[in-house]
């Protein structure tokens, strides 16, 4: 019983793709079509709350599965694929976010919005008295979030974006972005209390 | 730091009840206290409610579509990048030093199969476009030029067939096996000698055979039928192989008036040539039978 139950808490993680992935290699076109129907909707929204717009977010996805399916021979298996899919696209997300900064993409979009939208966004802010739940789900929270998350920078927003968007685990993410699982939770940290002032001055 | 800001470093382990009991207990008095504090934890944990509440989006209708238009281009590439990665992918991984040795060798072999196309095929092609085409008639100085005209031994010419910019030195004897090992040495040296004033055809189309030129052909050929007899030689085949204006003669003759024969024909304009591929239905170049030896003669038209 004692051996059995150390068997599985030392087990690797077992990886449900493997099987599908080691298909890709030999050449099995239609295998990558599986893990692209698997992942998409997961990707996409990665890459949205990276670039925050659907437009690139779509392209930025687009290239992950592409890197992927040209990459997938170096993917060794030592971590899960779902793990190897989702570093490749933090990785580039990351980079096309620093990219669209350096170009005042997100400076020009919020000066796009104007002061109409602020004045309905102001408007539409729900009494905070009614249900938390409600407020949250909100779209105009919604925005005021996917804003504070733009400007994050791109360190604190990875860890954001994969933890509490995503839901890897510290150690998943450790393992995603090289980082020891201490700096991944004290980024994680700061990056909330800076979400968290933006909201609360919004909301206050 | 004050007592606010350890409680404050502490709401992501609190909220993900990572810290211990000790630790928590602490913490909770200090919420109790401190209402800043109680406030504080109560926006993060809205913050973290609102992060992990956020919508997922959806991607657009099309976003299939456009994925695998852009796959089928990245698999199209992939064949090109089998070449460019075939040193570093797995599992066509090889040694850097194979690898540069495969190279070579592909090559070489690319180099040698270029050159025996050169030699085999263009030039070949070549010679018959100025053989049937009197403008690009080529290298008149190499001819030697004809004493009289319809017999063999003073009309004959050297018909070099290839402009001399294409030629090069070479040794007769050497695309000669046959007349190397049955000739005596002083003859080789003798071809030799002329193979280098002549070079071309023998370098170009090869070995065993000659082509004599003349204005009669019909004469020159005759001429031959009458040396024959006196060197105990016999007309083995005679025919125009396809070609208008050309006849090619097999002759078989003793192996030791070989060199005699070859000599007379060099001597009165005749040149060491090859008959290959376009000829490929003629007989073959020389072959030794018994102590005769089998020569072919090719007897063109002077242009």
């Amino acid at each position: 019983m004692v051996s059995l139950f150390l068997f599985s808490a030392f087990k690797p993680e077992t990886d449900d793709d493997r099987d599908i992935v080691e298909r890709c290699v030999r050449g099995d076109r239609e295998a990558f079509d599986i893990l692209v129907e698997k992942y998409y909707k997961k990707i996409y929204n990665l890459a949205y709350r990276f670039v925050g717009d659907s437009e690139e977010a779509s392209d930025l996805a687009q290239e992950v599965f592409t890197a992927a399916y040209q990459n997938l021979k170096k993917f060794r298996g030592d971590a899960k694929f779902s793990t190897w899919l989702f570093q490749i696209a933090t990785n580039r997300g990351k980079n096309r976010f620093k990219y669209l900064k350096r170009r005042g993409y997100f400076a020009n979009r919020g000066q796009a919005n104007g002061d109409d939208e602020r004045e309905s966004l102001e408007r539409a802010i729900p009494d905070l008295t009614t249900n938390p739940e409600t407020i949250l789900a909100s779209k105009q929270i919604q925005k005021i979030v996917q804003d504070a998350i733009n400007d994050l920078d791109p360190d604190h927003k990875e860890i954001v974006i994969l933890r509490d968007i995503e839901g890897f685990s510290y150690e998943e993410i450790a393992q995603m972005l090289g980082l020891p699982e201490g700096t991944t939770k004290s980024r994680l940290h700061r990056a909330r209390m800076v979400v968290k002032e933006k909201l609360k001055k919004a909301l206050s | 730091m004050s007592e606010c800001e350890r409680i404050g470093g502490l709401f992501g382990e609190l909220h993900d009840e990572r810290v211990d009991g000790e630790t928590e207990t602490v913490v909770w008095k200090h919420l109790h206290s401190c209402p800043e504090c109680r406030e504080d934890f109560k926006w993060y944990g809205m913050t973290v409610r609102a992060l992990t509440n956020l919508e997922r989006v959806a991607p657009p209708r099309e976003f299939i579509a456009q994925l695998n238009s852009r796959l089928h281009d990245a698999r199209s590439s992939s064949f090109l990048d089998f070449f460019r990665n075939i040193f570093s992918s797995a599992p066509y991984a090889l040694p850097l030093p194979v690898g540069v040795s495969a190279l070579a060798f592909i090559a070489v072999a690319g180099f040698a199969f270029y050159n025996y196309s050169h030699t085999e095929v263009v030039p070949s092609l070549a010679s018959y476009q100025s053989l049937y085409d009197p403008g690009t008639r080529p290298n008149a100085d190499a001819r030697i030029a004809a004493k009289g005209a319809g017999t063999l031994q003073p009309s004959m010419q050297v018909s070099t067939l290839m402009p001399a910019s294409e030629t090069k030195p070479s040794s007769l004897a050497g695309h000669l096996p046959l007349l190397s090992k049955s000739m005596p040495e002083s003859l080789g040296n003798n071809i030799e000698t002329v193979s280098r004033n002549f070079p071309t055809i023998a370098d170009r189309i090869g070995a065993d055979n000659l082509t004599v030129e003349s204005p009669s052909i019909d004469q020159a050929v005759e001429s031959l039928k009458r040396i024959l007899p006196n060197i105990q030689g016999r007309l083995v085949d005679e025919n125009n192989c396809g070609h208008v204006g050309e006849v090619v003669v097999g002759v078989m003759i003793p192996s030791d008036a070989y060199g005699n024969l070859t000599s007379e024909l060099i001597n009165h304009g005749a040149v060491a040539s090859g008959m290959k591929d376009a000829e490929a239905k003629s007989p073959s170049p020389a072959k030794g039978e018994g102590n005769n030896v089998l020569l072919y003669i090719r007897f063109v038209h002077t242009r």
